[in-house]
């Protein structure tokens, strides 16, 4: 790259002082509530209808006992703001990245409705937890992946489940149809 | 919270400034960017520094939001000032005609270039930060700057000449 370019970009985006009413705006501020479009409704409730039927039937299938505490880690990392540790959209990239970061495996589908966004990794007592974040239409989802017996194993529900030694959960902003998270590995 | 805001306000608001290049974009992504980092800060682990954990909140805010369209710069009005400035104000003026157009080129970059070229000159991290903070290995931010570096060049090469060899 010539000199020039480099000097003139330094100079260009150099750092700026940030405007004195940005705290004011802060302090005003109300967190953001996402916005479901009436438009997406139907697909939306269609694919969660499915998704139900999908993991109902994945459930009687496999006869596991899918953990509630670990759904309900799901729904707090849902609500968790903190930031992704590795974005990208590209799910055997996301594979890689958590086998490197936690020795667990998770092979998500290319083909999918859902759209994945990132991943990054929680501390859940002493075992980690991967956890990957996609998005269904408006609503924003996660997939939890942890050891098996890293996570509390009463309960039974539909969004979570045991398999192969290691324990999933699904969450979704979507509170009235959270299974619409199935759609991440169920192509409906 | 206040303390933590004063420590990085510059940061977050000139990351997402540069992002973005339209002051209220950015004001939208810095606010945006602190909300989160303050319900989140409580769960901040300490597996990388606070810095690195704070410049992710502030890329994933830019990443997310929606793309506004560029502010065409100069405008008609700002374009006659600038012919009818004389001396010195004329020499700024120029001078912040071509920071206006490069600023334009770094805005068409593709937002994963976009991001490792704000963080390289406006926060001035190196590759290895740039690419712990974008989760991304070595190699490959060293791939996307030097992308960059040839799209802009092959943008703003002709303003070379009309600037006369000032930096050369």
């Amino acid at each position: 790259m010539p000199d020039w370019l480099e000097l003139e970009l330094a100079e260009t985006l150099r750092p700026v002082r940030a405007p004195d009413e940005l705290w004011e705006r802060i302090s005003r501020a109300e967190p953001r509530k996402t916005r479901r479009s009436v438009v997406t409704a139907w697909p939306v409730a269609a694919l969660l209808t499915m998704g139900i039927a999908a993991a109902t039937l994945w459930f009687v299938a496999h006869g596991q006992e899918p953990p509630a505490g670990f759904s309900q880690l799901a729904a707090q990392v849902l609500r968790d703001e903190s930031p992704l540790e590795l974005r990208s959209d590209n799910p055997q990239e996301i594979g890689r990245w958590m086998q490197n970061q936690t020795g667990l495996t998770l092979s998500v589908p290319e083909t999918t409705t859902a759209r994945v966004l990132g991943a990054r990794v929680i501390q859940h007592g002493k075992s980690p937890v991967a956890a990957v974040s996609y998005q269904v239409g408006q609503d924003s989802a996660v997939l939890l992946v942890a050891r098996a017996g890293a996570t509390s194993d009463s309960g039974h529900g539909q969004l979570s489940w045991t398999s192969r030694g290691q324990t999933y959960a699904i969450a979704s902003t979507n509170h009235e149809r959270p299974t619409e998270a199935c759609v991440l590995c169920h192509s409906l | 919270m206040r303390a933590l805001f004063e420590a990085y306000k510059d940061k977050v608001y000139s990351i997402a400034l540069r992002f973005s290049g339209d002051p209220s974009t950015a004001m939208d992504m810095a606010q945006d960017a602190f909300l989160k980092l303050f319900s989140a800060i409580r769960d901040f682990r300490g597996n990388s520094s606070l810095d690195t954990w704070i410049y992710r909140i502030v890329v994933n805010s830019c990443l997310d939001h929606k793309r506004r369209v560029w502010r065409l710069i100069p405008l008609a009005d700002e374009f006659v000032a600038t012919l009818r400035a004389a001396g010195d104000s004329l020499t700024e003026a120029m001078k912040s005609e071509v920071r206006d157009r490069i600023w334009s080129a770094v805005n068409e970059l593709a937002p994963d270039l976009r991001i490792a070229i704000v963080l390289r000159y406006t926060e001035g991290l190196s590759y290895a930060e740039i690419a712990e903070v974008l989760g991304a290995a070595e190699g490959t931010i060293a791939s996307r700057l030097s992308r960059a570096h040839k799209e802009l060049e092959k943008r703003l090469a002709y303003l070379v000449g009309n600037k006369g060899g000032s930096h050369a």
